[in-house]
């Protein structure tokens, strides 16, 4: 089969969310002797950057958005270990979590999945994370810190975790950028965050502006 | 004796009516269906709606029992009657009396599911429904609809990712305002409660928020005023919202 109907499968299968098919194709297009960097790029990014098409368009939801971001993990799991061996660096380092108190989980998930399915290396802290968690993930070198909040009892988490970035000298270290269904443009201007997305695709878009790439 | 417009969720319609019956001003409370905090812009645009027909000298002040409820009422905006609002997240602050005490609250237990006798005997989905976000309840019906659409794998993956958040609740509270009888609901709270494993609470409600809302002592940490020509905004610091003034003529608007 020729190396463009395997990406291409490879392409369709993640669009449509058929995560076994394409974990499938993936392993196909590798046996075929497939440069790994060409699958991650022209089958897994190439989806997920179309995915997020398709949401801005509003032919996708929620549900297709996970189920899609689903079928790239197990297809990029693969890739992960081969990425690795030949030196393939990730975009940048994002570490990503809901802010100390919040308990939701749903659209930071998402974001966090369209993130990696961009390219970026993705450190999931889940929920309920403490200004101390993120501080050591950019110790560890995150590139960017992305804080969601659902609720406005939570919101002002963020700025507490700002505040203890700065005060732990590190905000010159890291860029952070915020989301969630209360967070607005201006209130990210109002804690010092340096960016504001409303969705999972436009979370990619700005982390991609935020580190010049 | 002044004359407020109350706009009022509800949620809060049975603990409203007993304090305006009681106020040292006339009260007229204009009662809007609860949930429509789901979609902040329509709650949004059903308040500014119905402000707008307010006619100018009619009453003094425009005064809503609702908290910013997501940001549905930021943006509200006060054209020539001033509209008084409580500086509180949501109806649980209202509920429990202040801001200080459901903050408390929310920082001790967050996994927290509220009830009351007023948002439950309206609930149209069921009584046994929680205040606030989306309901676990709300998921029911959907399994089947995934399924058909993509395939059952993706179903299951699909509920298991939404339902997510559900499992880190892990408390339900009662709140008993003291306003009609509430044993039935409250009842049901508590089942629902040990049905899903949480611990059970009973705390006593306090009206005191809505008693301050419609007597016209409006104390700045605790109530904004915004007057005419102002809108309400979002604020990062303390008192979580503030005004803004409304970039147009005011007298413009209703030419």
């Amino acid at each position: 089969m020729s190396d463009n109907v395997l990406i291409n499968q490879i392409r369709e299968a993640v669009i449509d969310g058929q995560a076994k098919v394409a974990v499938a194709k993936v392993e196909e297009a590798l046996a075929e002797g497939l440069n790994p960097e060409v699958i991650l790029h022209d089958g897994l990014i190439s989806a997920m950057t179309e995915v997020g098409q398709l949401f801005e368009d509003g032919e996708f939801f929620v549900p297709e958005m996970l189920i899609a971001a689903r079928a790239m993990k197990g297809a990029l799991e693969l890739l992960k270990p081969l990425l690795v061996d030949q030196g393939v660096e990730p975009l940048g380092k994002i570490a990503i979590g809901t802010v100390k108190g919040d308990l939701h989980d749903i659209g930071k998930s998402l974001v966090a999945m369209m993130l990696e399915g961009a390219g970026f290396e993705v450190a999931d802290l889940g929920v309920d994370v403490s200004p101390e968690k993120f501080i050591a993930e950019v110790k560890n070198g995150a590139q960017i810190v992305a804080m969601s909040a659902l609720l406005t009892t939570t919101m002002p988490n963020m700025k507490t975790t700002i505040d203890a970035i700065v005060e732990a000298g590190l905000r010159s270290q890291t860029v952070i950028m915020v989301g969630g269904a209360p967070v607005t443009q201006a209130y990210a201007e109002q804690i010092g965050a340096d960016g504001y997305a409303s969705d999972a695709s436009a979370a990619v878009r700005k982390a991609h502006e935020l580190i010049g790439q | 004796m002044k004359h407020f417009v109350a706009l009022t969720c509800e949620a809060l319609a049975r603990s409203l009516y007993a304090v305006a019956a009681a106020a040292p001003h006339t009260i007229s409370i204009r009662l809007f269906r609860q949930g429509l905090h789901n979609t902040p812009n329509t709650l949004r645009d059903t308040l500014q709606a119905e402000i707008d027909t307010i006619q100018p000298g009619t009453c003094d002040a425009i005064v809503l029992a609702y908290g910013m409820c997501g940001l549905s009422t930021v943006g509200l905006t006060a054209w020539h009657t001033p509209l008084v609002i409580p500086r509180t997240h949501d109806c649980i602050a209202i509920y429990l009396g202040s801001h200080q005490r459901y903050q408390v609250e929310f920082d001790t237990n967050p996994g927290t599911y509220w009830y009351s006798l007023d948002y439950m005997e309206r609930n149209e989905a069921g009584a046994a429904v929680a205040l606030g976000a989306a309901s676990l309840g709300a998921m029911d019906g959907v399994y089947e609809d995934y399924v058909a659409r993509y395939g059952q794998d993706n179903a299951d993956y699909l509920m298991e990712v939404m339902g997510e958040w559900g499992k880190h609740y892990n408390r339900a509270v009662y709140i008993d305002m003291g306003t009609g009888d509430g044993h039935a609901y409250e009842q049901m709270a508590r089942d629902e409660a040990a049905r899903r494993g949480w611990t059970y609470e009973r705390k006593q409600g306090d009206p005191r928020l809505l008693r301050l809302l419609v007597s016209g002592d409006w104390p700045e940490d605790e109530f904004l005023v915004v007057p005419p020509g102002n809108r309400i905004t979002q604020a990062a610091g303390d008192g979580l919202i503030q005004v803004e003034r409304v970039g147009v003529c005011v007298d413009a608007h209703h030419d």
